[in-house]
């Protein structure tokens, strides 16, 4: 069984497309200036349509996380135990993720990460992240 | 501030519900007309002629997707043709039903509004169960990276706990003071399953650190229904009030990862417009319901609501001040922890124990002296909120 893989459609076609190319494509309001995670229309904070595209670096740390062993589905119980995490990107900006390698489980609040990519069947690529001792720039 | 007192006095003047269980032979409908069976035997002053509000919340179809049309087939079973009549959605949405009663109430549309709750804990990977976890995150962002709903709400109580010093100690006691009052009680689900230790929780099977299997709420059926009415009908409807002393409400964030905090939870703004309204603090409460989904949610509420100091929640269970014989009992019928967690019912059991107490009709774990009880009920991952005091006086 496979995992579950994201739907794409226009508004977060920009997303996925750089997250192939191992890019962290975020969106940014060109009227306020703030930073959106997960795509959408509209600016959240100041409701304007006219947004933009901007790179993340990737680095961040770990707010909260969970190590999960019991998925949600099927098809993630090969993977038990994961972790799942929400990562504040340096930038400022929070998305939910996993940490996978090979001291994930060791992962505690405040750890530094960078993301990595993994496929997800033929079209997706799904931006994760791992554990590093130091910021990479 | 203000004076937002409610000019006809609402209460809660009838509250029943079923023993939690199995129900393999009633769907959604059945088992609201098992619930309404046993509210019309407790309450046998009701008539058709006198409800002319229905609120209630959607049923499953199938075991997936919900019927959002339920509440017409209802008013034709009950034989009323209501005024006011929809279906609300789950969790919050008890609270959230009292809410729009009194609103509809206070707006003089109508005068007694039926608010039934049904439902049945959806297994988890059955459809129905794999529905409700692609719909408490998000679908592509969230659910994607495998994250569970009880995971989501470890999220929460993982960062919880690290700024507030809430120890995985502190978290055992929740569900073992939850396990004494359900001893209390014999309609709850975990009543005969004896008394919980602190170490029983932590040996239990791991979910998703920090919750293991006995941190979370027990999956069953069931639920319950009550009725909120104008004091100036209530007298033809039945002899017990539970006034409707303050209520507030807040829909916070919609993700947990669209936060900049993730253990902000917007209760304490929801709690304010409470007791604002009921002109109680937080010193003056009696007992507390809080919506026990799992471990961490009641900590997480008494500090918000102020029933204990900021980082004080764990330390409140802990202490034994919320078990038979404390200061602040909290979740008497056993909460969802023991009592057991009625999938799209839940919110109600808690609105039911608080007016039962208030009306002084609990049987042997009635408790004494109880002039208010604080209700908090909430839905989503923690986000949308709705406080109720109850009092036993109009004010």
């Amino acid at each position: 069984m496979n995992k579950p893989i994201p739907t794409i459609n226009e508004i977060t076609q920009p997303y996925w497309d750089a997250a192939r190319e191992e890019r962290l494509l975020v969106q940014v309001c060109n009227h306020c200036e703030s930073m959106i995670h997960y795509p959408r229309r509209w600016c959240p904070k100041c409701w304007s349509t006219d947004l933009a595209h901007t790179e993340m670096s990737g680095c961040g740390e770990v707010l909260t996380f969970s190590v999960v062993y019991q998925g949600p589905a099927e098809a993630f119980s090969a993977d038990t135990p994961y972790v799942v995490a929400i990562i504040k990107l340096k930038e400022g900006l929070s998305l939910l993720s996993n940490i996978v390698g090979s001291d994930a489980l060791d992962v505690a609040i405040g750890d530094r990460v960078q993301v990595i990519y993994e496929s997800r069947g033929d079209e997706i690529v799904m931006p994760q992240f791992q554990r590093i001792s130091v910021d990479v720039e | 501030m203000t004076n937002k007192r409610l000019k006809r006095r609402p209460a809660i003047v009838a509250a029943s519900q079923i023993a939690p269980g199995h129900f393999p032979g009633l769907d959604g409908l059945g088992l609201q007309e098992k619930i309404l069976e046993r509210f019309l035997q407790d309450w046998p002053k009701l008539s058709p002629s006198k409800i002319d509000g229905l609120l209630t919340p959607p049923t499953m179809i199938n075991g997936a997707g919900l019927n959002s049309y339920i509440y017409q087939r209802l008013a034709g079973k009950l034989g009323i043709t209501p005024l006011f009549a929809e279906t609300l959605n789950a969790g919050a949405s008890y609270g959230a039903m009292v809410s729009r009663a009194v609103m509809a109430i206070e707006a003089g549309i109508c005068n007694a509004v039926l608010c039934v709750g049904v439902g049945k804990f959806p297994p988890p990977r059955s459809p129905a169960g794999l529905a409700m976890a692609t719909l408490a995150g998000e679908p592509d962002f969230e659910f994607c990276y495998g994250a569970s709903i009880p995971s989501m709400y470890a999220l929460l109580a993982q960062r919880y706990m690290h700024r507030y010093g809430i120890t995985r100690n502190q978290l055992s006691a929740v569900a073992v003071s939850a396990r004494e009052w359900a001893l209390r009680n014999p309609e709850a689900f975990m009543h005969s399953k004896g008394p919980l230790r602190r170490e029983d929780i932590t040996e239990s099977r791991p979910i998703a650190t920090p919750f293991h299997k006995l941190d979370c709420s027990v999956p069953c059926e069931g639920g319950g229904a009550i009725l909120v009415a104008a004091e100036d009908v209530a007298a033809e409807l039945s002899d017990q009030r539970a006034y409707v002393a303050g209520i507030g409400e807040t829909h916070h964030h919609a993700l947990l990862s669209e936060m900049e905090e993730p253990s902000e939870t917007g209760i304490a703004a929801c709690a304010e417009q409470a007791y604002q309204m009921s002109g109680l603090t937080p010193a003056d409460i009696c007992m507390a319901q809080l919506y026990d989904a799992f471990t961490i949610s009641p900590i997480v509420q008494a500090e918000e609501l102020g029933l204990a100091p900021r980082g004080g929640g764990g330390e409140l269970f802990d202490s034994g001040k919320t078990s038979p014989g404390g200061a602040l009992p909290v979740n008497t019928f056993g909460g969802l922890l023991s009592f057991g967690h009625t999938g799209d019912s839940t919110g109600i059991t808690f609105l039911i124990e608080g007016a039962r107490q208030v009306m002084g009709i609990t049987g042997k774990r009635q408790l004494s002296n109880i002039d208010n009880a604080l209700v908090h009920t909430y839905g989503g991952i923690m986000a949308d909120h709705v406080t109720v005091i109850l009092s036993k006086e109009s004010s």
